[in-house]
Parts: structure tokens; C-alpha cells; sequence
């Protein structure tokens, strides 16, 4: 029988009655797909495709957190502390949440409005967290397991990245509350009821066992037998002090000496490089489909090899333009990452140049407001190239990623081999 | 006599990055100075530090032949001296140097 498939081009006419319609539901796909492979290779429509990729990117997560927000008010209303469900509607409930916002992305959201800003804090108090004014949140976003009702954050917190705040566990649901002028650093793993108290600072790698509290002012790093390690010699911050951090003075207050990006603006770069990276990622398919078309066309015109005359494909016909494809694929997407490496790389010299050592608070100098910038047009261009993996996964370990971070300024040393002769 | 420099990047400078990704892998690249030799696995190399909003860059130096195995991290300013090897999630604070030829697992 699978002789049959590969040959039918050839064999038609020496086959068996029964295997005629076999043969025909065969024809029929391979000219579905000669038909989807003639609906890209028209320039007319390549417009239409990337538009498609632009609103997917910008639009759709709008629409999804809307639901998704609407859903969890009207059918879930509040989660409550206590014991973990595990069965019933409060398990259900629970259950939901984390299915209608998955994740850290807000459905994608947080990427389009900015990860660090107001915008973040709307939608969390939205979902039924209790947030304060002048939140720093992080740019990896925060992975509440859907408990967005346990989860307290007072004014002019700032917070690292990839950090894991868990008001849920397996045995309960408890409160986690992040006391003002508190900041929760990187890699730090808060468990279900940690009280950070105002003023503390959660300092990297910190690990806060279920239910503890971090006094007001106090500093903290690390991991040791199941909880974070006090930092002693470090002189207790006063707790009193007013809680304002250099990014919320400059960003909220306007309070810096450079003219400080508004809200609306960073929305509106962020949506337009979403958009421009979503059609830019799938930009390769339609144009190796169109290279292909461009080399060898008549596989796609008139189809039907072998004299029949029909205008069908036979099975060799999707052979042949195969043999064009598959190299035009590997042209196109080969330029697609070396295109979005390159605008990686231009756009940090031009946004940043060479970066200097010392203090660059956001009340100070416009650094971060130009790293902020540069971090979006970055990630989102070199990330989820090729079905989902960043440009530089492709190159990891190999001389080509030494050669990616010396354009962009490392100093890794080079051998130099002298021969005299 | 002739002197004859090959060009650095047809022989390999025997620097290995991130042969399994890295999360991130550099956040400030144009900070950071690796030596010949240097080996880094799934490890951060970041010279941001973000105290309370305090934000401050600083140099990063990965000494010659010195190796950082995954999830090990320098934090902003902290140095690597030569041959020296930092373990599976080692975390080296700002400004600290781990000496030549040493090899550390510190879990604060």
C-alpha cells in the first residue's frame, strides 16, 4: 500500500479499482497543499500574512486578559486563605485561576505595557491582589500560581528578576505581604504567609521558609538549612525613613534631569516592536515559499507532472519543489536570525554605547530608562525565533556567541598564535 | 623574519560560553572581561546591582582557565582569579575575589 502512495503519480493506471479512491483522497491533499504553497507565493498577500502576525502579537493578549480578568471576577470572585483545597468548588476555583493567567506574562500583556510599570500594578489589582503606589515589579514578571487574592505588595517596592513568590503550596493558601520600601532582589523563593516588613531588603538567592517574617530594615541573602542567612554586620536601615526609591522619584514624580519616557510611550514602543518582531519571526516561511516559487515555478502553476495534463500534483511534483524549499527555508531563516542579531547588536550601540562604571540611579542619569529600551527591542527580537527558541540558543557554546558578545563589548581574550620563521 | 598573527577567530580562543544556555547569559557584555581558558556553563554573569532602587554597574572578570559551573553566579563587581572554580549554584557577592586556583561551594 505505501508503494502505492509514493508511486501513484506513475502507477496510476496499473492499480487495482480499490485503491482508486485512495489514490484520489491522495490527490486531493497533495493539491490542498499545492494550493495553500500557490496562496503564500502571491506578493499581494504577504502584507495581509504579517498584518495577521502583528495583531496576533498585540491585540489577541489584550482581548485574552480581558476575558480572562472578567472570568475570574464574575465566576471565581475571591480565593480565601486556608488549608489547600483539594477537592470542590474552592479547588476549582483555584484551579481556574491559574489557567486563566498562566504564568508570569500576564497572557502577554505585561511584555506590551512594559514589566516594570503602573500598568502591572492595574491589572494585579484587577486580579484581587492589594498593590501600592510606585511598584517596581520585575521584568521577568511574577508566577503567583493563580493566587493573585493572597498577595500583598505596600508602595515603593522594587523587585528582581525570576524570583518565585508561592502563596500557595500543597498543604495551604496563605497570605505573602511585601511591606513598603521593601525590595525582594533576584532568585529569591518566598513561600506561602512570608511577611516582608517594611524597609527589609530580601537580598539575592533569599529563601523564606513558610510563614516567616523578614523584621522592618533588615537584610537578608541566600539559603541556608531551609531559610535565608541575616546579614549581621549590616547596620539596621531606619526604619521610619520615607520609602521613595530613585525609580519611583524619577519615573512617577518626573523628579530626574532628563526628559523621563511617559507611560503612554513606552506602550506604544513596546506594542510596535511586539508587532514588528512577531511578522519579522514569521517572515521566513512565506518568503523561502516565495524564493522557492521565484526558482522554480512550475511545480506550482501548472502542477501535474507525467503528461496527464490534468493540472494535478503527483507525488514527484511535491518532490521537486521540495528539493527547492527545504534549502530556501535554510537561506531565509538563516538571514531572519542574523538580521535580528544584528539589530540587537545596532540598536545597543546606538540606544547605549559603551556602558561605564558607578551609580546610574534613575534619579540620576537616563541609563536605565535607555537600558529599559533597549532590554524590550532585544528580547523581542533575538527570543522565540524559529518555533519558540531565542537566536542565541543556536549558537551557544560555539564561536559564534564569542564573537556575538565582543560586538556588543565583552573583553574575552584572544590567543594570539605568533610563528616566526 | 616574519612575524604572522593568525586572526583570532579561525583559531579558536579555547573560551567555552554557555554550551547550555544561560538565563540570563550577559546582561552588560561590554563590562565584563574573560580570560583565555575560561569555561562558563549555565552560569550568570551580571554587573547590575539593584539595591532599593540604588542602581549601580560594575566590572566582572572571569581570570584565565577559571571555570563556572550552571547556576553559579558573581554578583556585580566580584572577581574570578586564575583557575579558579566556582560549583553548581555558588553565589560570589559584589566586590568579593575568589582566589587563584581555588574551588568553592558556597550556599549562603
Amino acid at each position: 500500500m505505501l508503494n502505492t502512495f509514493f508511486y501513484a503519480g506513475i502507477f496510476e493506471d496499473d492499480i487495482g479499482f480499490d485503491d482508486i479512491a485512495l489514490v484520489h483522497k491522495y490527490h486531493n491533499r497533495l493539491n490542498a497543499y499545492r494550493d495553500a504553497i500557490r496562496w503564500f507565493t502571491r506578493y499581494d498577500r504577504i502584507g495581509v500574512y504579517l498584518l495577521i502576525r502583528f495583531i496576533q502579537a498585540t491585540l489577541v493578549p489584550f482581548l485574552e486578559l480581558t476575558a480572562a480578568i472578567l472570568l475570574k471576577r464574575l465566576v471565581v470572585g475571591t480565593i480565601q486563605p486556608g488549608s489547600r483545597p483539594t477537592s470542590g468548588r474552592a479547588a476549582f476555583d483555584l484551579w481556574l485561576v491559574k489557567e486563566l493567567v498562566p504564568g508570569n506574562s500576564l497572557r502577554g500583556v505585561a511584555n506590551l505595557v512594559g514589566t516594570h510599570y503602573e500598568m502591572v500594578s492595574i491589572i494585579y489589582r484587577l486580579l484581587g491582589a492589594k498593590v501600592g503606589k510606585n511598584v517596581y515589579w520585575p521584568g521577568s514578571g511574577i508566577d503567583l500560581g493563580g493566587c493573585f487574592d493572597l498577595f500583598e505588595v505596600g508602595d515603593d517596592v522594587t523587585f528582581g528578576s525570576r524570583s518565585i513568590i508561592m502563596p500557595a503550596d500543597g498543604f495551604e493558601l496563605s497570605k505573602v505581604v511585601i511591606g513598603a520600601g521593601a525590595m525582594v532582589a533576584d532568585r529569591c523563593v518566598l513561600l506561602p504567609g512570608t511577611i516582608v516588613g517594611r524597609r527589609a531588603t530580601v537580598g539575592s538567592g533569599s529563601l523564606a521558609a513558610r510563614g516567616f517574617t523578614f523584621p522592618p530594615g533588615s537584610t537578608y541573602v541566600g539559603s541556608r538549612n531551609g531559610g535565608a542567612v541575616e546579614l549581621q554586620g549590616k547596620a539596621k536601615d531606619n526604619q521610619d525613613a520615607p520609602t521613595l526609591a530613585p525609580f519611583g522619584r524619577a519615573f512617577y514624580c518626573k523628579e530626574a534631569p532628563y526628559r523621563v519616557i511617559t507611560q503612554a510611550e513606552i506602550f506604544i514602543f513596546n506594542t510596535f516592536v511586539a508587532g514588528f518582531s512577531k511578522a519579522l519571526h514569521a517572515f521566513p516561511l512565506p518568503a523561502a515559499l516565495m524564493l522557492s516559487a521565484l526558482v522554480d515555478r512550475a511545480p506550482i502553476e501548472y502542477g501535474g507532472g507525467g503528461g496527464g495534463g490534468g493540472g494535478g500534483w503527483y507525488t514527484a511534483d511535491a518532490y521537486r519543489f521540495l528539493l527547492v524549499l527545504i534549502p530556501s527555508f535554510a537561506l531565509t531563516f538563516f538571514l531572519n536570525d542574523l538580521f535580528c542579531l544584528m539589530v540587537d547588536v545596532s540598536s545597543k550601540w546606538i540606544l547605549l554605547g559603551r556602558r561605564t562604571v558607578g551609580p546610574h540611579a534613575w534619579d540620576q542619569t537616563s541609563y536605565c530608562q535607555r537600558w529599559q529600551l533597549y532590554l524590550t527591542l532585544s528580547l523581542n527580537v533575538r527570543s522565540k525565533v524559529g518555533g519558540g527558541r531565542g537566536v542565541l540558543d543556536f549558537i551557544r557554546g560555539s564561536g559564534y556567541l564569542l564573537t556575538y558578545f565582543r560586538s556588543l563589548g565583552a573583553k574575552i581574550e584572544v590567543r594570539r598564535v605568533i610563528i616566526i620563521f | 623574519m616574519t612575524a604572522c598573527f593568525f586572526d583570532p577567530h579561525t583559531i579558536q580562543d579555547r573560551v567555552l560560553l554557555y554550551p547550555t544556555g544561560g538565563d540570563p547569559m550577559m546582561t552588560e557584555p561590554d563590562l565584563v572581561t574573560i580570560k583565555e581558558g575560561a569555561a562558563i556553563d549555565e552560569a550568570s554573569l551580571i554587573c547590575h546591582i539593584n539595591s532599593r532602587g540604588h542602581f549601580a554597574l560594575n566590572e566582572l572578570t572571569v581570570g584565565a582557565g577559571a571555570t563556572m559551573r550552571s547556576g553559579s553566579r558573581l554578583l556585580s563587581g566580584a572577581s574570578l582569579e586564575k583557575y579558579s572554580t566556582l560549583l553548581e549554584h555558588t553565589l560570589v557577592f559584589g566586590g568579593d575575589v575568589v582566589p587563584e586556583g581555588s574551588t568553592m561551594q558556597v550556599r549562603v
